[in-house]
């Protein structure tokens, strides 16, 4: 028995496979870039046979809590076909997975990027920046792209509260309260500052205190700290949550954009992701964003 | 607000205190009699803790040691990056090392500055997380005790279900099980690394570490925190820690340290974007 965060880093280049595999519909790419959070794929097997090549029997009706509202307890995760290699739909490119895209709106699924956002979206997406990707340094990877990286994560639903524990170690607690206010405006953090509210079976959630030092996927969609969100949490049967999400980003967007896709519940217990304890990749990162710096393509 | 005032007798100023508490339980009915004389604690605290829906002590809130216990769990003077603190050991002067293990634990001191895991933001592992110097919020639903720390937004989660531990997975963190005995919360936690430490002095562990953990909620503020340790590997026989966790009160929610991203931006190794982060730069 080695530590599994021995296996995680052993199994990095396969780790980004395995995500597709589990995740896009198409063919899969070398993982080139399976820096952080990518990289947690790699053991998803651990336990109860591997996620995502279960399965499902017909799953039962929304279960309820004591006082009827849905209970949103498990261990799920993001059924969001390479989002995070993208969030709208893409060919693999540059060693990153395919993504079938999670664009809701606009309709035609592409982003409402302003001009200088779009290009450096696609500038961070090239090899060399791949060191930048905050999650290459097992950074928390914020409040939304937490959700659909190739990671688990278990819902608790204690009394005021949701709790989301991402098994790449971090959480987000959400409380359920109408009568919270936002932390001051200085006040900035990875995962945001969020209150949640139910409408109907639907958990709804304002987050907003964002730092901005997070990217929405590997390959670099940009959300800046001006980003504030609603998310909307609704159980479609005992196995599945539908997710959406809307953010307001007046700094990178021209107009609001929502994203989507379902939760999916999970057989076994989340494990835990010793990223940062073991971190091999960044090295590698670091190498190819130097060798690009003293070539010239990087400036 | 009730000032309090010289000769008001001190039954009144408790029953004040209770029923203060009650209220801001949400309790129905406040108690009105009178607590019982001090030898009576025991009882008087089983009636006033708060307790869940099912009956069980509720545990959550935002809580905190208010020890030293993160520079040394022995009774230890100060020194370089150590501040001073009281033996939180039961029953125990020293920690009973074997002797190879005693001496590997002075290297450890020595070297701290390098060895020292946390100093690499490494996940202090179990219990070391308890008692840094950082809040940590508890969680309770009928299956599940979440704790989730400020630190590195690392968290806990045991599982209270009947469930066995993993087989042949480690862990830094451990792998919980627990159980009530009574009003006690017990959790057990195995498959450890032996990567991690117990505190700033080099105290340390093998892979075969058990940590057998007991949360008794004393009164509605208080938690008494007790950790026994077996490991043949390094100590001799097993031992105890034991300490009070305070409810921070005027705290509604946990902030983020996030450990190594702080200390990247420190170094310049994650660099400052100006079109994405906060503040936005002045023109």
């Amino acid at each position: 028995m080695r530590s599994l965060t021995i296996t995680v880093a052993a199994a990095l280049l396969v780790s980004a496979t395995m995500a597709v595999a589990q995740e896009a519909p198409a063919a899969p790419a070398p993982g080139g870039r399976a820096g952080g959070a990518g990289a947690q794929a790699a053991q998803g097997g651990g336990r109860g046979g591997g996620r995502g090549a279960v399965q499902r029997p017909a799953a039962g009706p929304v279960k309820r809590m004591a006082d009827g509202k849905p209970d949103l307890t498990g261990h799920f995760s993001g059924d969001a076909g390479g989002a995070n290699y993208g969030l709208e739909a893409h060919p693999a490119m540059y060693a990153t997975p395919p993504s079938r895209g999670i664009v809701l709106d606009p309709p035609d699924g592409k982003l409402p990027y302003q001009d200088w956002a779009r290009a450096e979206f696609m500038k961070r997406w090239t090899p060399e920046h791949g060191y930048d990707d905050p999650t290459a340094h097992c950074f928390v990877a914020g409040f939304a792209r937490s959700l659909w990286t190739p990671s688990p994560y278990q819902i608790l639903q204690p009394p005021g509260y949701l709790v989301i524990l991402m098994e790449r170690m971090s959480w987000r607690l959400i409380p359920i309260d109408p009568n919270r206010k936002h932390l001051p405006d200085n006040v900035r953090l990875w995962q945001g500052d969020s209150i949640g509210h139910w409408e109907g079976d639907t958990l709804v959630v304002d987050t907003a205190n964002n730092n901005g030092k997070t990217w929405m996927n590997e390959s670099g969609d940009v959300i800046s700290y001006a980003a504030t969100a609603v998310e909307r949490f609704t159980p479609v049967d005992a196995d599945t949550i539908d997710y959406k999400v809307t953010i307001t980003d007046p700094v990178v967007m021209t107009r609001p954009y929502t994203l989507g896709f379902q939760m999916r519940r999970q057989p076994g217990e989340i494990l835990e992701v010793a990223c940062h304890e073991d971190n091999q990749d960044l090295e590698h990162l670091k190498h190819v964003k130097e060798e690009a710096r003293k070539n010239g393509t990087l400036k | 607000m009730i000032p309090i005032r010289r000769g008001w007798s001190v039954p009144i100023l408790l029953a004040l205190a209770i029923s203060a508490c009650a209220t801001k339980q949400g309790t129905a009915t406040a108690p009105v009699t009178p607590p019982p004389p001090a030898a009576a604690t025991a009882p008087a605290a089983a009636r006033t803790i708060p307790r869940t829906a099912d009956g069980k002590p509720n545990l959550q809130g935002i809580w905190q040691v208010r020890n030293r216990a993160a520079y040394g769990l022995e009774y230890h003077p100060a020194s370089f990056g150590i501040l001073p603190g009281k033996s939180v050991l039961v029953g125990d002067t020293a920690i009973p090392y074997t002797p190879a293990a005693l001496k590997k634990r002075n290297e450890n001191f020595e070297k701290r500055a390098d060895l020292d895991p946390f100093n690499k933001c490494f996940m202090p592992g179990v219990p070391r997380i308890m008692y840094i110097e950082h809040p940590f919020q508890i969680f309770q639903t009928g299956n599940h005790v979440a704790m989730t720390f400020e630190w590195s937004q690392v968290y806990r989660l045991f599982y209270a279900d009947g469930s066995k531990h993993q087989d042949g997975i480690e862990f830094w963190m451990g792998d919980n099980r627990a159980h009530w005995d009574g009003d006690t919360l017990v959790n057990e936690v195995t498959n450890f690394n032996d990567q991690t430490w117990l505190d700033a002095a080099g105290d340390f562990h093998s892979e075969q570490l058990k940590v057998t953990e007991r949360f008794t909620l004393v009164d509605a503020d208080t938690i008494q925190y007790e950790v026994r340790f077996e490991d043949p590997k390094v100590y001799t026989r097993p031992w105890s820690i034991s300490m009070p966790f305070y409810r921070h009160k005027d705290m509604d929610r946990l902030l983020e340290f996030q450990c190594q991203a702080e200390k990247e931006e420190a170094n310049g190794e994650f660099e400052r974007d100006e079109k994405t982060w906060y503040p936005k730069p002045k023109p």
